[in-house]
């Protein structure tokens, strides 16, 4: 059961780490890069709302929008594709919780980048997205690995939008926050003990990695 | 050369994503009878599916949650097969909530007990009266009427016994039974109501008292299918049988 | 004939930049105090600045021109862009910071700017590990790189000590030397423009004011009171340099052939007699071509073969009863001649 959820666990926040990083980024270059300030005013609704949003009532959003009888769920439905109880909607509820701290990370970082530097790269002849890909992203790459982590670290942690909108499945969705929920409430100890065990050793290597990032990002400044 | 190996990277990310997520959408056609059930049904049931998949080669999917919120769930799209919530409040809310319920009845039953960690002289021969008011006992730990059903019955059995206001005091109020049971076991209470079976797993001796049976409506656990198909039919056929039974009996329940 | 034409307005706020002039082949200072849109001007000549209205045009090409509305992005303008600060690509190497604008089609050869600008033992090496002036050095071979029609350079020596600026200017005038690529240089230094530019404009309040000959300057900043004396020399034997036909006595010997050498103001004495007995290293016979006067002391420009200012106390000047076009003799010793080191 302990080494179940632990591989499922990882199975799933790896998932929702891969899921993230591309509108992370759709985020952060809006955020830091558009014109547009009611793009820029939406970008910061949208990755702060889930910070502040209690995981439940995330997960009962994602319930609502696609179960079959939702908006999103009940199109998917049609197409043959369900999603509420399964371990892609595990996926979608740690990717969503996780999410603004990615993106947060993501931004702050490529806004910490020297605007200068940009300028000259474009002076040197590289078009804007050269000059995003090549500039922008390398000096934050530090930045970016550490928000890319912290966001995988919550995402291993996430409990309460899973239960209500992935439910406690062996197997699907019983990753080792919601297995140490189960634990608790049938009263094995045993199990317990090991879970909160991994639980404790994840959470450790993510700082440590994360540590790690954050010094060899000082070095390269 | 920078440029080529972080489009290699981001190419082979999005794939291996792509590829992840698909794999899970197919997962779904392993699920054969989908079970949403009351997380104290979880040995019990767990034991059962291992038993009837050996003999049916019939996949079981188990979801467990608190059964007030398994029935929200249901009443806002999520669609199992099986549902056994305990006690019959989460199937009165499913059933207002307008919810196609092919059938039902009763699966098994469960008892109250009031249990403490104290030693306290000559339990056995003690009531639960005698054992509510001991000056031993200083803080019961109950589950919220509210929000759970064993809160509901403890109550009723209170009530009953018409000493609600003399141990008004005593009372901690947890979110469910099984917290009121840690409250207990971390030494937050000395004593507390709960079900018969939440202490199969206890290394510790606890002393338990059964409470009569006059003193609080049965707890049942209704056993609620909410879709058909032949699989379906084959497990309440299994579930309704004596191996199944016999599970649920040594795990502390009783039979209806 | 004109190079580039600017003829541009843009409002701001509280700010506004409106300029109108030619820029010809060389190197053209734009002179100005801080706050008087010079950085403004190079952004928008550069492309990251859009102007409200006007043209700009260079070598006959429009790069922006609000009537046709044509507005050419800064990577297809061609225009090289060295900052106050180097501002090298962190986590490349010296080598990849230098490639990184160079096409390969370009007809300026990569190796020659390395060996120009003497970065053979660079090239390895990150930004973090080597000295500002070096950064500097690297950001202008950089530019130079990218083959750009025309370098605009925003106080490239502000940030640099006093070694490291008489080194980069040394390279500046070597590359121009080499490949005549028109600079505009933009600074608030009058030593600086002094040596290194031909021609300067000045900006006051976002409008162009004067078209002016570099040594001019010394009459438009009345607080300037520390001047360097900055001239470009030939080394003669290793401690006689050649300025014009004059020979500079220094006080160590040195090995580079062409070099870059500063005189401070302060350390130059001015005498109105006309012989050449006193004994020190460095005594020249000319003439005063102009007197400034300031309100803590009075700057003289003296004509010997070379210009050179010196800096002189109200009280002497009185005593010495000095005037315009005066016979003069200039004195100032060897060991105040800094020599850029590179």
């Amino acid at each position: 059961m302990v080494i179940e959820s632990l591989i499922l666990t990882l199975e799933i926040a790896i998932i929702a780490t891969f899921i993230n990083i591309p509108i992370s980024f759709l985020c952060a270059v809006i955020a830091t890069r558009s014109n547009n300030e009611t793009a820029k005013f939406l970008i910061d609704i949208i990755v702060s709302l889930p910070l502040v949003l209690p995981p439940v009532v995330l997960g009962y959003f994602l319930l609502i929008t696609f179960s079959p009888s939702g908006l999103i769920g009940g199109m998917l439905d049609a197409l043959g594709f369900e999603i509420v109880f399964t371990k892609f909607a595990a996926v979608l509820a740690c990717a969503l919780v996780s999410f603004p701290l990615m993106s947060r990370a993501f931004i702050i970082s490529i806004q910490s980048v020297n605007k200068d530097l940009e300028k000259i790269a474009r002076s040197l002849g590289s078009s804007n997205i050269n000059t995003f890909f090549t500039i922008t992203i390398r000096e934050s790459k530090f930045g970016i690995s550490g928000g890319i982590l912290l966001g995988f670290a919550r995402a291993l942690g996430e409990f309460g939008a899973t239960i209500i909108f992935a439910g406690n499945i062996e197997g699907v969705s019983r990753t080792i926050p919601l297995a140490i929920f189960q634990s608790i409430q049938t009263g094995d100890d045993q199990n317990l003990t090991l879970l909160i065990l991994c639980s404790v050793i994840l959470g450790i290597l993510s700082v440590s990695i994360n540590n790690i990032l954050i010094q060899r990002s000082k070095k390269n400044k | 050369m920078i440029k080529t190996r972080f489009t290699l990277i981001i190419l082979t990310l999005a794939i291996v994503t792509v590829l992840l997520t698909l794999s899970s959408f197919f997962s779904k056609e392993d699920k054969k009878v989908f079970i949403f059930a009351a997380v104290s049904l979880t040995e019990p049931l767990e034991e059962i599916k291992d038993i009837f998949y050996q003999q049916n080669n019939i996949s079981i999917i188990l979801n467990f949650g608190g059964s007030q919120t398994l029935a929200a769930q249901i009443s806002r799209g999520a669609s199992p097969d099986i549902f056994i919530p305990a006690g019959m409040s989460p199937y009165k809310f499913i059933k207002e909530k307008d919810i196609k319920i092919y059938s039902d009845n009763v699966l098994i039953s469960n008892k109250l007990i009031f249990v403490s960690n104290q030693s306290i002289n000559n339990w056995e021969n003690l009531n639960v009266e005698e054992l509510l008011t001991s000056a031993k006992i200083n803080r019961i730990a109950i589950a919220d009427p509210e929000l759970a059903p064993a809160g509901q019955y403890s109550f009723q059995v209170l009530d009953n016994m018409k000493l609600l206001t003399k141990i008004e005091d005593k009372i901690i109020k947890t979110k469910n039974v099984r917290d009121a049971v840690n409250y207990m076991r971390l030494g937050l209470a000395e004593g507390v109501f709960a079900y018969n079976t939440d202490f199969n797993d206890y290394q510790q001796n606890f002393n338990k008292k059964l409470i009569s049976e006059e003193l609080y409506n049965k707890v049942q656990y209704p056993l609620i299918i909410l879709n058909n198909s032949k699989d379906i039919n084959e497990f309440l056929y299994f579930l309704n049988g004596s191996i199944a039974k016999d599970i649920f009996i040594k795990y502390g329940f009783s039979n209806p | 004939m004109s190079l580039i034409n600017i003829n541009i307005k843009k409002y701001y706020n509280n700010f506004g930049l409106t300029c109108d002039f030619s820029i010809s082949n060389g190197i053209t200072g734009i002179f100005g105090p801080s706050g008087s849109g010079k950085s403004t001007l190079l952004n928008a000549l550069a492309g990251f600045i859009k102007p409200d209205l006007g043209q700009i045009s260079i070598q006959s090409q429009s790069f922006f021109d609000s009537n046709k509305k044509i507005n050419i992005p800064p990577d297809k303008r061609n225009i090289g862009y060295v900052t106050q600060k180097a501002n090298l690509f962190p986590s490349m190497s010296v080598d990849e910071n230098i490639n990184y604008g160079y096409k390969k089609q370009n007809k300026i050869k990569l190796n020659r700017i390395i060996d120009i600008m003497n970065l053979n033992n660079l090239m390895e090496k990150l930004p973090g590990e080597i000295s500002g002036g070096q950064s500097q050095k690297v950001a202008i071979a950089r530019a130079l790189a990218s083959n750009p029609s025309v370098i605009l350079m925003d106080e490239p020596l502000s940030e640099l000590d006093l070694n490291s600026k008489l080194m980069i200017l040394d390279y500046l005038k070597k590359i121009h030397i080499e490949y005549k690529i028109p600079i505009i240089y933009v600074s608030h230094d009058i030593a600086e423009m002094i040596a290194i530019c031909d021609n300067v404009f000045l900006i006051n309040r976002g409008s162009i004011t004067k078209n002016i000959s570099p040594t001019e300057l010394i009459y438009e900043n009345s607080n300037e009171s520390d001047f360097q004396n900055i001239y470009s020399v030939v080394l003669d034997n290793e401690k006689n340099l050649k300025l014009n036909n004059q020979t500079i006595q220094i006080n160590e010997p040195v090995e580079n052939n062409h070099l870059t050498i500063m005189i401070p103001s302060s350390s130059v004495m001015v005498a109105n007699i006309e012989n050449n007995f006193l004994l020190s290293d460095n005594v020249f016979d000319g003439i005063l071509k102009n007197i400034v006067e300031f309100d803590s002391h009075i700057k003289l420009v003296c004509d010997v073969g070379f210009e050179i200012i010196a800096d002189i106390s109200k009280e002497y000047y009185q005593k010495s009863n000095m005037k315009l076009n005066d016979k003069i003799c200039v004195i100032f010793k060897s060991i105040s001649v800094v020599i850029s080191k590179s």
